[in-house]
């Protein structure tokens, strides 16, 4: 009987990790730019299933009009890059961008951008298409502030995820490195975000399915349990 | 009596061995061209009993019954539901073939289509097996790919190989390898190419069917409940035989 629970086990351990990758999931249903994950099974050789890896969704989500100046989309596959607190960077797709106490173009968790663009305080700045972050003097001179750098990656699928929508490269992977890419004319739109790329019908299907998964590996424990209480109570006499 | 016993106990091993194959079953009802175990019990062969003594008169008595067994369980390599999910590394056969994979100690075939790209840009399955070509292992690069129904893989315009596509359904016997994969229990069996239509965007899940496999359990654990009671019964049978029938006052 023992094999069988073990079995069971393993069952409801890999379906409470796909219920709690669902979950996240759809808690990120409207965080901006973030990518759903999932988790891949596999049936184990001595019986069982095991979680066997992770893999990051390679769709984009929506693009969604919400007219904020520093609100930036990236139309194709890159990337923006943003410079931790230790100095190493991160990457992110999430452009709901503000300016914070030092006049900083920074994330919506406050980490600065990179290469660092500063917004001088009252004045028109504009995000043209190619990235580049111009502002006007008040007699209408432009001056270019600086330029949004978009970084491709060849497999982002396989970037490590930081939370809060950044990335890490994996460490020791070749092909893995942010390459600037050339200024592109349709680099990025503004006033303009990427939506989550959770697909809500996809992820509920998937939690019901793993839901079930579930109980029915619990209700087969519970019940190998049952039957080997019954067995001893039998021996008894 | 005690024959009666070994019938009994023959039962709680087969009993056992059922639930144990279908909660493998159910464990795996979620795991992506998992192919489920079919189970089958059989009588085991009768004896005759034949009386001996005078030769003229050696005459039939009758057959005697000695239990039951599982038989070699067969694995059913009917195809699950296939499951949109529009990812581009998710690919499914439709129709009898099976992926084929590199695994160190030779190829072993999947009906898993989800895929990962490794650090030298080569197609593999979650378990990171190189996933082979019909000239060898599939260098997808880092560029996007896409795949033609018949199986061709082509990074823009250029094919970079064509997946290998095997039909196990003639194998006399199929082993579990683990990760999603199956062979032939016979190592010189070759499968021969198989048909079947590859479709990108789309998984293929597991094929156990949760109402008839639950159904099975329920029916394994109340044989074995009922094995249990019968070993008792001869136990007292038993019991009672030594310490009533052996007595004398």
């Amino acid at each position: 009987m023992l094999p069988v629970m073990t079995t069971a086990l393993s069952g409801a351990l890999a379906y409470q990790a796909t219920l709690d990758e669902v979950a996240h999931n759809l808690a990120n249903l409207s965080t901006p730019a973030f990518r759903p994950t999932r988790l891949a099974l596999a049936e184990a050789a001595e019986g069982g299933v095991i979680p066997a890896a992770r893999r990051l969704s390679a769709r984009p989500g929506p693009l969604a009009e919400t007219g904020a100046p520093f609100d930036m989309a990236l139309p194709g596959p890159g990337f923006f890059r943003v410079r931790l607190p230790d100095g190493n960077y991160a990457y992110t797709r999430r452009g709901d961008f503000r300016v914070d106490g030092t006049g900083r173009l920074v994330t919506h968790g406050g980490l600065p951008l990179d290469p660092e663009i500063r917004i001088p305080p009252d004045r028109r700045v504009e995000v043209r298409p190619d990235g580049t972050v111009v502002t006007f003097g008040p007699d209408g001179a432009e001056a270019v502030l600086g330029r949004l750098e978009v970084f491709t990656f060849d497999r982002p699928e396989n970037l490590v995820p930081l939370g809060g929508g950044l990335f890490r490269e994996p460490a020791g992977e070749t092909g893995l490195t942010g390459l600037a890419g050339p200024a592109q004319p349709q680099a990025v739109v503004t006033g303009y975000l990427e939506m989550s790329a959770v697909d809500l019908t996809g992820e509920f299907a998937r939690l019901i399915q793993a839901q079930r998964a579930y109980v029915l590996n619990l209700n087969i424990i519970r019940d190998q349990d049952r039957l080997l209480g019954e067995a001893i109570e039998l021996a008894r006499g | 009596m005690i024959r009666g016993l070994y019938t009994a106990i023959s039962q709680l091993d087969a009993q056992l061995r059922r639930q144990e194959l279908l909660a493998h079953n159910l464990a795996n009802i979620g795991t992506p061209g998992f192919k489920q175990t079919l189970l089958a019990q059989a009588e085991r062969a009768r004896l005759g009993l034949w009386r001996l003594g005078d030769p003229a008169l050696i005459l039939p008595v009758g057959p005697l019954g000695t239990g039951t067994a599982l038989e070699p369980a067969a694995i059913d390599l009917n195809p699950g539901p296939l499951v949109e999910t529009g990812e581009p590394l998710d690919l499914a056969v439709d129709g009898p073939g099976f992926f084929v994979v590199q695994r160190p100690d030779g190829p072993a075939y999947t009906r898993d289509g989800t895929f990962f790209v490794d650090a030298e840009g080569f197609l593999t399955t979650a378990a990171g097996d190189r996933v082979l070509g019909e000239d060898g292992p599939i260098r997808v690069g880092n560029s996007d790919f896409s795949v033609a129904s018949d199986g061709t893989i082509f990074v823009g315009e250029a094919a970079v190989g064509r997946l290998r596509l095997a039909d196990l359904s003639g194998a006399p016997g199929l082993i579990r390898v683990g990760d999603n994969l199956l062979r032939p229990a016979d190592p010189a069996f070759q499968p021969p190419q198989a048909g079947g239509e590859v479709r990108q965007g789309v998984i293929e899940e597991s094929n156990v069917n949760l109402t008839e496999t639950v159904a099975q359990l329920l029916v394994a654990m109340r044989a074995y409940q009922a094995a249990q009671r019968l070993v008792l019964l001869a136990d007292s049978t038993l019991d009672r035989a030594i310490q009533q029938l052996g007595r004398w006052d």
